[in-house]
């Protein structure tokens, strides 16, 4: 038997003496490891999704809802912009734009929001067709690959979308029959959560759109004939040529170069149109900025949970002391160095971090991978607990440094046992 | 064998109290009894005998090995293998089994383990079915017995007793003073019981009385 082993007896042979001690410890660690699971995977999600996209023009509005509801399809757009306006951009000789996507939103099917754009943003967010074609014609759909596979969506599918974010049989699309024409290869990025349509689909199913969108109770009211919403199938034309009146929500711009000019365009746009121009990195890491203060508290909690947690370590082992020092006087009778009593009292508290942190990890992956189905629920990104970061290594050292140093005081107190003092005190 | 010289010792706490020992010879397989009533310092000179104690002046020889001149480290190591001790309550490990607790009794003393020997020798104490007993588990006597088990797993030259039957009925008494010394016969240790029992006297040949 080694001396480990003989920690490991002293500790359960009593178990309950240490429990506290134990799930404080793991109720600290498991906080701590949350946070950083939390963090990597939104950190993730958020720069998978960045695409190389350099600017975000739409309406005016908070640039921070821009580009989570443009880029991340989280939050409501800002508003929509008439064709006329963004129409300079889209033009494929613009100087400083590599590349222009149109997005028109507002509309989903089950809670998967349905985005009007051009073939485009495929090559923006660098993903393939699984199966099936682009969009065609007017209500060509494509979906992610993470709707088809949550909705089974299959190659000819057909389905009628929802105006609005959420699902609401009241704010249906009757007799919008879109097609499914392709499925999209998932790749980690937003898309795999969208269903893709044209821009001018958009215009169909709102039209006669321009009174009607603005209105949030968007019904297709009783008089009505059905033959009004039944759009034929016609090839899109492109959004150089459409109609200046009509509408979409927003661009997503890739520039040539990142130049001077390229630079000063956000703020000419903002300042000289009714457009306005929003930068995603500065939005993100402003959305980190308003996080910080509360990942920061919890962070400061969790820490303290693990020093009380020590502490209360160090004052179990020390009780246990007073408990056994016959014991450990006897170990000395029988030949044991006071060095073995230290490393035996040590053991012990290394051992209780070792389980307190095995105990920790398991509440924050578990705790995690529960998160990820409500996360999952509100936001359609994926988040999981099966996933391991390196600092949770650094969490480990840190948890055996702690125990570690709940331990010392009392293993000095035990290696200084007085076996003589000791045996007489009985 | 087991010899003192000159002996003698002051508690650091009370350094006005200086107590001197009789000097000791018992010879290689010998059985002594020491008696003395509570506080005469009996136990303070089995603590000495068994280097758990530094003396004031005097020495401890046991065999060739005068043993106040080993380092800490020497003595613990010395203790383990040539001491076996018996106390006047057992105490155990009590998280391991006896059979755990004797193995820990070889381990420390730098000896290997030795299951067999274990094994027989509980046997031979009558307390070969407890080996997998927790040490609560057993009554005083089985304890006790257990306790002179782990004195004599390791062979020592010298066994120490201190008031090993002040917890004892008669009847239990009897058995393990004759435990003890047929056992200490039988390695050819030197025994030495310190007790204010005036009983064990008719059992041993040779007393000290402090």
């Amino acid at each position: 038997m080694n001396l480990l082993q003989l920690s490991w007896k002293n500790l359960t042979f009593r178990p309950l003496a240490m429990m506290l001690s134990v799930l404080l410890f793991a109720l600290g660690v498991g906080l701590i490891s949350i946070l950083f699971l939390v963090k990597d995977q939104l950190n993730k999600n958020f720069e998978s999704n960045l695409a190389g996209i350099d600017l975000v023009v739409g309406a005016k509005g908070s640039p921070l809802q821009l580009i989570l509801s443009s880029m991340y399809h989280i939050d409501n757009p800002t508003g929509n912009v008439s064709l006329q306006e963004v129409r300079p951009f889209l033009n494929p000789k613009h100087p400083l734009i590599q590349r222009a996507v149109p997005l028109s939103l507002g509309d989903s099917y089950r809670k998967y929001r349905i985005v009007g754009t051009t073939p485009a943003i495929l090559d923006l967010y660098g993903t393939q067709l699984a199966s099936g074609q682009v969009w065609q014609q007017d209500f060509d759909v494509v979906a992610g690959g993470q709707v088809a596979q949550e909705l089974g969506l299959k190659l000819g599918d057909t389905f009628s979308s929802s105006h609005g974010l959420l699902e609401d049989d009241n704010l249906k699309h009757e007799h919008t029959a879109f097609h499914i024409a392709g499925i999209l290869q998932p790749n980690g990025t937003v898309l795999d959560q969208l269903l893709l349509t044209s821009n001018q689909t958009y215009w169909q199913v709102h039209a006669p759109a321009a009174e009607t969108t603005a209105a949030p109770e968007h019904e297709h009211h009783e008089g009505e004939t059905a033959s009004e919403h039944e759009h034929e199938p016609r090839p899109a034309v492109s959004l150089l040529d459409a109609p200046g009146d009509q509408q979409i929500t927003s661009l997503l711009i890739q520039f040539k170069g990142r130049n001077f000019q390229a630079l000063n365009m956000q703020r000419s746009i903002n300042e000289n149109t009714n457009l306005q121009a929003a930068t995603p990195a500065i939005e993100i890491t402003r959305l980190y900025t308003l996080l910080d203060p509360a990942e920061k508290a919890l962070r400061l909690l969790a820490i303290l949970i693990i020093f009380v947690s020590g502490l209360s370590i160090f004052v179990s082992l020390y009780a246990s002391l007073q408990e056994r020092q016959y014991e450990l006087a006897l170990l000395r009778v029988m030949g044991a160095r006071p060095r073995t009593l230290f490393l035996l009292i040590i053991g012990e508290g290394l051992l209780l971090a070792v389980i307190g942190f095995g105990l920790g990890m398991l509440l924050s992956h578990v705790g995690m991978q529960m998160l990820a189905g409500t996360l999952h629920e509100a936001y359609r990104y994926t988040f999981t607990g099966w996933h391991f970061l390196p600092e949770e290594g650094y969490l480990f050292l840190g948890a055996l440094g702690i125990g570690l140093l709940a331990a010392i005081l009392p293993a000095i107190k035990a290696s200084r046992t007085d076996i003589s003092e000791t045996l007489l005190k009985d | 064998m087991l010899a003192t010289h000159g002996l003698s010792f002051s508690f650091p706490s009370r350094d006005a109290v200086k107590m001197n020992f009789p000097d000791i010879q018992c010879a290689t397989g010998a059985q002594w009894l020491l008696l003395g009533q509570s506080g005469s310092g009996k136990t303070t000179l089995l603590h000495l005998l068994a280097g758990l104690r530094t003396p004031a002046a005097g020495t401890v020889q046991i065999n060739d090995t005068i043993i106040n001149r080993l380092s800490t480290r020497e003595l613990d190591r010395f203790r383990g293998q040539q001491i076996g001790i018996v106390f006047q309550q057992a105490h155990f490990v009590r998280s391991l089994t006896v059979a755990q607790n004797l193995a820990l009794a070889r381990q420390l003393a730098g000896l290997l383990p030795d299951a067999s020997a274990i094994r027989v020798l509980l046997e031979r104490l009558n307390v070969g079915h407890k080996l997998h007993a927790l040490p609560q588990a057993l009554s005083v006597g089985e304890q006790q017995r257990v306790a002179i088990a782990r004195a004599l797993i390791n062979e020592p030259t010298v066994i120490l007793a201190d008031e090993p039957t002040s917890a004892l009925d008669d009847h239990n008494t009897e058995q393990v003073v004759e435990l003890l010394q047929s056992q200490a016969a039988a390695a050819n240790a030197t025994l030495l019981v310190v007790t204010h029992d005036q009983r064990l006297k008719a059992n041993f040949d040779q007393y000290i009385q402090l």
